[in-house]
């Protein structure tokens, strides 16, 4: 934890993301719409395409849950 | 037909209730037909900040328990064209028994009421499920603190599983000058770690305490505070208004208290 590039707001940040990581894991919402952002930063450095016209949907083959 | 929204944060003492106040009046501002329901049983706090505290006959309990009419619950403000608000009551047992009641009742508001605003309690046990139960959408109100923001991802892992169409965050208590030097969590910092975006950040303003005091939304005054509040009703009513940079100095910032003293507890349009 001794990233202190710039300020303490880096600090608070990644504790956060692992405080937020080790919640309830098995495809934790936040974690999935975390990486539904990414995949949708991806995509629209692609297609100009506005997020609300397209929809991203993760299909686990294993056990059909759906996310 | 209208809409539920449920203000909630998972902490206490974020803001939920100020937000309530001066998003009820900054829509009613933008002629909707507002009415605030404070859900906070035996901590409620609502009235006290609307100075309507002299003016409970009734409460949202007596209302889900038949005791009253809709009319006799209803406190209109006179201040704001068509806000309207029903008080919290000071003790409720069992409040999950009232959900399908309150349900009916939301439902019944929806058809009156162009929005219904929710005050949702601190924590996250009945009084949360209970005050969400009946929303269509929520808003997590959080402040840049470390433990706001594990808060409100606490709180957006629950709202995940409760169907509701949509779910922003709301910053209260934003200081952009400590943002800048890089000591306070930035909106962008919020809105990453919780992949949820924000429909409004609200500078943290002396403004707030000054107006809450004499139990006026601070929507009354001229100040940093109240303009980010409208412009989070704006947004909140229609999601394509550009929100107006909240790190560009406001000319009306330095002069503010000039123009309070001219301006009081009225307001232009």
């Amino acid at each position: 934890m001794r990233h202190n590039a710039g300020g303490t707001d880096q600090i608070a940040k990644e504790r956060l993301k692992l405080m937020i990581e080790e919640e309830p894991t098995e495809h934790s919402p936040l974690l999935m719409r975390r990486m539904k952002k990414e995949i949708s930063d991806i995509i629209s450095r692609y297609y100009e395409i506005a997020p609300e016209n397209y929809e991203i949907r993760v299909i686990l083959k294993q056990n059909r849950k759906r996310a | 037909m209208g809409e539920a929204i449920v203000f909630t944060s998972g902490k206490g003492g974020v803001g939920k209730t100020t937000t309530i106040a001066n998003i009820g009046a900054g829509l009613s501002r933008l002629d909707k037909k507002v009415i605030m329901l404070d859900t906070d049983m035996g901590l409620r706090n609502l009235d006290v900040v609307m100075g309507m505290e002299d003016l409970i006959q009734y409460n949202l309990i007596d209302l889900l328990a038949n005791n009253c009419r809709l009319k006799q619950a209803l406190i209109r403000d006179k201040r704001y064209p068509n806000l309207y608000m029903i008080p919290a009551a000071l003790h409720c047992k069992r409040i999950r028994d009232y959900e399908t009641k309150l349900f009916t009742l939301i439902s019944h508001l929806k058809q009156e009421f162009d929005y219904c605003l929710i005050d949702c309690p601190a924590g996250i046990d009945d009084g949360f499920h209970f005050a969400v139960s009946a929303a269509d959408r929520a808003i997590v109100v959080t402040t840049p603190h470390i433990s706001a923001v594990r808060d409100a991802g606490r709180v957006l892992y629950l709202l995940e599983s409760m169907r509701l169409s949509q779910t922003e965050l709301l910053i209260n208590s934003y200081n952009p000058r400590m943002v800048k030097k890089h000591e306070m969590l930035s909106q962008k910092d919020i809105e990453e770690i919780l992949g949820v975006p924000s429909v409004g950040v609200i500078p943290v303003d002396d403004k707030v305490i000054v107006s809450q005091n004499q139990g006026v939304p601070v929507l009354a005054f001229r100040t940093k505070s109240a303009r980010a509040f409208m412009n989070a009703a704006r947004l909140i009513d229609s999601p394509r208004v550009i929100p107006v940079d909240l790190n560009v100095e406001d000319p009306c910032q330095k002069q503010g208290h000039i123009f309070l003293k001219s301006e009081g507890c009225g307001y232009e349009a």
